[in-house]
């Protein structure tokens, strides 16, 4: 562990948002207005970009050589790519069913915010938000080294 | 060495940012192309302009500018005011008001009628005008005591910052202290906000405020309202009164509170009129005649709009005469219509025996739900185990009560005086039940109408012609309004049959000009198919029974009925005067004539729509006037009834399920060839554009796809879908039922004209079909103006109750008033070449659960009630669009029933326009291949432009996933109509407006943006991953030579 630089810790961070991110899309769509509404590959995307980033950290704190650095920062590239893919085919999935449930006419804003659906729709906000900090965490890990100068 | 370590680092971040901005902007593309519209419509942006060459142009403005448009749109939404207007009591010489009269307005929809909120119900023109504008300028004083209290104490017209539940931000809303509930919900409680008398001193009104009423010299102009609106139904008995205490009262009745402001306007004015502001139909038993709180008169004005307060004013002072007359009938209690006791629905006892538990094969593992899901979506479900049972058949509004008044004096065996229905006294009694019926409405001025001559050409476009003389017997010239109704023979035959008669039927109307003193005859025509009944036990076809059909002219259904009564010899109420009769004569009874419509036999359609099919018994029991008591309904979500008891179980969840289609697997389609045609060649042949039948559009559409053919039928969005191989135009759909939303932008002005100024109840109330025509024209021609050409612009499912939250959009209750209106309409929309599609055909009978609820019935209700309704649209006019329900006939989804849409409006009635669903909300309720085998040419899905079947997971469709090109390319039968429901939407186009402009697509800043971001990401991106390897590989070497 002493290893580990910040940008590992970084790394490390994003890959728990992705966890956490696709727990939240599992509730999100298990019951609810995305009750069953998901993309394509979604859950794929997510699993191997968090793998990504914890290998690319396994990799660069357990073996040191040049494939292995190599190895590690293709990871560290492809983890955030993937993520940013997860990211971009939930907003597509998610922009009409937001638009029902937020931006719907007066007259029927009752019945369509419910409050089933109100916390469908936080709920996949929440997703969205995980996912894009993930990401941005993902892409900050990469501009760094993964371990400590000298360790 | 450092820098080195550093600048690897830096071009490997480079490197993943790029790349994640190069997936954003790749993927991000697609999704933008599927939101265009609506990113434009809030961006401002264009991404398709529309060029018109005004020369070669086929549907040409009337107006030469955009003034003279707005000044025709305004001149008739004034007329609606003027004509729709209807006086329904006028006691005491209380109306029309003198010029320079005092009047005090009372009630919170007296300062702000209902809509008080611009959107799809009210243009929001800067020249509107509202009812204190509208008498002041007829020359009324008002109070100014009482209006300032109102308008300062009471309402407190503001601005709110509401937040917005998504971004948080804050946006102004139009706000009042109190106002009456402008959305009542969907079946709760609902709250009548109107501020008693008691509350007056507490919110601050002057101690000295009734002594600034001179009482003898003023009239009170009380006004009380009812909101409404899409996904909204009324509760009855669910009413709360001002301090939200429940008072189990009907909503639509007038509450406590607002009969305490009637008092008090009694106790300070000498006489008392009050306006109903309504789309739904309120109980007035208090203040009508004889009631505890009686009023002078009572006025209904409808739904207004920007101008219609100005022809409400001209009324109200006699600057115009009354013509208006009742759409609807207004009775003492609600619960006295039959319709009404099988409101809302129920479930039958076993409805879970239709879910799926993993065994739907196209569905398969997955547990789906057979409850309700609310209007916009919800938890996996067919939603198939919630009903209605319409068993009141075709008795709905006045001729349910018009006839049993008829059948309580003519036909005493009919058992018409049974306690069944009554809610007035132990024995129904019309007089006590009925406070206003259908086509009431007084005039100012006396006049006569007297039906003079009837001819009927009983062939398949036949007519009748009625010739009325219309007897001006004032001192004023004016304008008067003509009904013609008819008595069709009640035989013995019906009665074995059950064919069901109306004593009484309206059929159509004129307005005419008459002199003081003078005479002018009318002709009102009709077409003559719709004398004919629907038998659907025996003929099962349309018949015309032998006897005499008694014709008559008369100021309302009642006075009909009274003259029907007459003519045979019987003793009537008393309430109207006698009126002639003309018989006309059909020796033998005709069951060919009708049975045949465009060349297609016509015979049962809905058959499984009758609960009673179903459960193989007789387990409904349809109203039949011939025995009152022992037929009137019951509510059948009382009764147990199982779905698993039925002999026909199996097929019957099957339709719950939505399995009308089943794919074929054996049957390979043909895919999509380019053969080099274009749609735009089509632009100026007028052989091809006026014949369906060239096979020019057959070898069109044969080009398309497979992929896209089934897509852009099921994905049709709220614009047209770009097809490969034919380049069609892109049509976007458009609100509403008032007039296009969208509006005008004058350049050289700077001024936006609004054209969504009409008003659907007040056209009906006009009975004017002449004015719905102007209308249509006008709606047509703003479309031209505003380069819009597709349009939801009429509603014209019937009021089959007073509860339904859209009845603002719709007509009447009365299939023929509608019927005409509708033809009126369309017919001039279709002039100017606009596809107007009217909502929401296949009874919409109620909002509540309106996403899949089944409405049961039998066919002779089917075929004259709600789809006559939408005949004359589309089948006399040839209208060039509708819009199907969402619910169920029976239980097969409305978008489903090929029976409705491809047997009669497409080949009895020969209606080849647009056909679009309602939302398209619940995969498991919507059915792909059955709205593609129906005959849906556009499934209204929301704004993506996705024509694919191939965008889900695995290539399979991302709605339903058992569709896919490959499960539906061995199934030529369903690719085949793919392409024929296309060929009708390409069809249409090419008779519409849309052919006058040519659609270009534009690149947006959006677009360069996400361009500019793919080119600096994939390229970028590759140079920082090329420098990166690069760096990293010589650090290694450097590292080992080290």
């Amino acid at each position: 562990m002493k290893k580990l630089s910040v940008g590992a810790w970084i790394t490390c961070i994003a890959a728990v948002l992705a966890i956490v991110a696709l727990f939240v899309f599992m509730g999100n769509t298990g019951s609810g207005y995305f009750k069953d509404n998901k993309p394509a590959n979604f859950e794929l995307y997510v699993i191997l970009g968090a793998v990504a980033l914890v290998g690319a950290i396994a990799l660069k704190t357990g073996v040191d050589n040049k494939w292995a650095d190599l190895a590690a920062g293709v990871l560290q590239v492809a983890g955030p790519v993937l993520l940013a893919l997860a990211l971009i085919t939930l907003v597509g999935t998610r922009v009409e069913g937001l638009g029902f449930i937020y931006f719907s006419n007066a007259d029927v804003a009752k019945e369509v915010q419910t409050a089933e659906n109100l916390a469908s729709g936080s709920g996949a906000i929440a997703n969205m938000v995980l996912l894009g900090c993930a990401t941005l965490l993902g892409i900050v890990g990469a501009f760094c080294n993964l371990r400590k100068k000298g360790a | 060495m450092g820098k080195s370590k550093k600048l690897t680092s830096f071009f490997k971040g480079m490197a993943c940012l790029l790349a994640c901005l190069l997936v954003f902007a790749s993927v991000g593309s697609g999704i933008v192309e599927g939101y265009r519209g609506s990113l434009d419509s809030v961006l401002g942006t264009e991404s398709y302009r529309t060029v018109e060459d005004a020369s070669t142009a086929v549907f040409k403005s009337d107006y030469a500018t955009i003034e003279e448009m707005a000044a025709a749109a305004k001149d008739i939404a004034i007329r609606e005011g003027e004509e729709g207007t209807v006086v329904m009591k006028n006691d005491n010489a209380a109306l029309p008001l003198a010029k320079g009269s005092q009047v005090v307005l009372f009630g919170l929809a007296a300062y702000a009628p209902y809509p008080y909120a611009n959107g799809d119900l009210k243009g929001g023109n800067a020249d509107a005008v509202d009812l204190v504008q509208a008498l002041e300028a007829e020359g009324l004083n008002i109070n100014a005591t009482v209006k300032d209290f109102y308008v300062t104490n009471i309402l407190n017209r503001h601005e709110e910052m509401v937040p917005n539940r998504w971004t948080g931000e804050l946006m102004p809303s139009v706000a009042y202290d109190n106002i009456y509930v402008a959305a009542p919900g969907d079946m709760v409680d609902y709250k009548v906000v109107e501020v008693a008398p008691e509350l007056y001193a507490e919110k601050g009104a002057p101690e000295t405020w009734k002594e600034s009423i001179d009482k003898e010299n003023t009239t009170a102009i009380v006004v009380f309202a009812r909101g409404a609106g899409e996904g909204n139904t009324y509760a009855p008995g669910k009413a709360l009164n001002y301090a939200g205490e429940a008072t189990g009262a009907d909503p639509l009745a007038l509450s406590a509170d607002e009969l305490a402001v009637v008092d008090v306007a009694k106790e300070t004015c000498g006489k008392v009129v009050v306006l109903i502001n309504s789309g739904n139909n309120m109980v007035l038993k208090e203040i009508a005649k004889g009631g505890a709180h009686e009023v002078d008169a009572i006025c209904y004005i409808g739904v207004i709009n920007d101008y219609q307060l100005t022809g409400v004013a001209r009324v109200l002072t006699g600057a115009v005469n009354a013509t208006g007359a009742m759409a609807d009938t207004y009775v003492a209690d609600n619960a006295s219509i039959p319709a009404v006791v099988n409101f809302g629905g129920g479930y039958f006892a076993d409805y879970d025996i239709a879910a799926s538990h993993g065994d739907d094969p196209r569905y398969p593992g997955q547990e789906i739900g057979n409850t309700e899901t609310g209007s916009f979506g919800g938890s996996a479900s067919y939603n198939g185990g919630h009903y209605i049972v319409e068993a009141e058949g075709i008795y709905v509004g006045y001729k349910y009560f018009e006839t049993r008044y008829f059948d309580s004096i003519a036909n005493p065996a009919f058992n018409a005086a049974s306690a069944k229905g009554a809610t007035q006294d132990a024995a129904w009694d019309y007089n006590k039940e009925v406070l206003y019926t259908f086509g009431h409405g007084l005039s100012y001025i006396p006049y006569e109408q007297t039906i003079k001559s009837v001819t009927v050409d009983k062939t398949e476009d036949g007519e009748v012609k009625a010739v009325v003389a219309v007897t001006n017997k004032g001192d004023k010239d004016g304008k008067f309004l003509a009904q013609l109704y008819v008595q069709v023979p009640y035989t013995e035959y019906d009665k074995t049959n059950l064919v069901e008669k109306s004593a009484v039927s309206f059929l159509n109307s004129a307005k005419v000009d008459v002199k003081a003193g003078e005479t002018q005859e009318v002709t009102i025509t009709v077409p003559a198919k719709y004398l004919a009944s629907y038998d659907y036990k025996a003929a099962k076809t349309w018949i015309l029974d032998e006897g005499d059909y008694l014709f008559t002219a008369a100021a309302g259904s009642h006075a009909a009925v009274n003259n029907f009564l007459a003519y045979a010899g019987l003793e009537t109420d008393g309430t109207t005067e006698k009126g002639e009769v003309v018989t006309w004569n059909l020796a033998a009874f005709d069951k060919t004539t009708y049975a045949t419509d465009n060349g297609t036999a016509v015979t049962n359609v809905a058959d499984n729509a009758d609960l009673n099919y179903w459960t193989g018994k007789d387990t409904v029991t349809y109203l039949s006037r011939q025995d009152w008591d022992a037929t009137y309904p019951i509510n059948y979500n009382e009764v147990e009834i199982k779905i698993g008891d039925s002999p026909k179980k199996d097929e019957w969840i099957a339709q719950m399920r939505g399995q009308v289609y089943t794919v074929k697997t054996n049957e390979p389609a043909k895919e999509g060839e380019d053969t080099g045609l274009r749609f735009y060649t089509v632009n100026g042949d007028t052989e091809k554009i006026g014949n369906i039948n060239d096979p020019y559009w057959d070898n069109l559409v044969n080009q398309i796809l497979i992929d896209e053919a089934v897509g852009a039928v099921i994905h049709g969005g709220s614009r047209s879908d770009e097809l490969t191989h034919v380049e069609n135009p892109i049509v976007l759909q458009n609100e509403g039922v008032s007039g296009f939303t969208t509006g005008y932008n004058d350049q050289a002005s700077g001024k936006t004209y609004k054209f969504n100024i009409h008003s659907q109840t007040l056209i009906g109330s006009s009975f004017n079909p002449q004015l719905a025509y102007e209308w249509g024209r006008v709606e047509g021609n703003s479309g031209l103006w505003i380069k819009r050409y597709d349009l939801w612009g009429t509603g014209l499912t019937l009021r089959r109750t007073p509860y339904n939250g859209r009845n603002y959009e719709y007509i009447s209750e009365d299939p023929m008033l509608t019927n005409r209106m509708g033809y009126s309409i369309m017919l001039g929309c279709k002039e100017k070449g606009i596809m107007n599609g009217p909502k929401h055909m296949g009874f919409n009978d109620q909002e509540h659960n309106r996403a899949g609820i089944s409405a049961y019935m039998h066919e002779q209700k089917f075929r004259e009630t709600d789809m006559r309704g939408f005949q004359g649209g589309l089948d006399d006019a040839k209208g060039l669009a509708v819009m199907i329900a969402f619910n169920r006939i029976g239980a097969t989804a409305a978008a489903h029933h090929a029976g409705m849409i491809q047997q009669v409006m497409r080949k009895e009635w020969g209606y080849w326009g647009l056909i679009s669903t309602d939302m398209m909300n619940n995969s498991y309720y919507f059915n792909p291949e059955s709205m593609v085998m129906a005959g849906i040419t556009q499934v209204a899905d929301f704004a993506t432009n996705d024509n694919h079947i191939n965008q889900g997971e695995g290539g399979v469709d991302k709605t339903w996933p058992y569709i896919s090109v490959e499960s539906v390319k061995n199934d030529a039968t369903l690719v085949n109509m793919a392409r024929e429901d296309l060929k009708y939407q390409l069809y249409t186009f090419a008779n519409s407006a849309v052919m006058n402009v040519r659609t270009e697509k534009l690149t947006t800043w959006y677009d360069n943006a996400l361009n500019a971001v793919k080119y600096v990401g994939g390229i970028g991106g590759g140079i920082c991953c090329l420098a990166w390897l690069a760096l990293s590989l010589l650090k290694g070497k450097k590292e080992q030579e080290a």
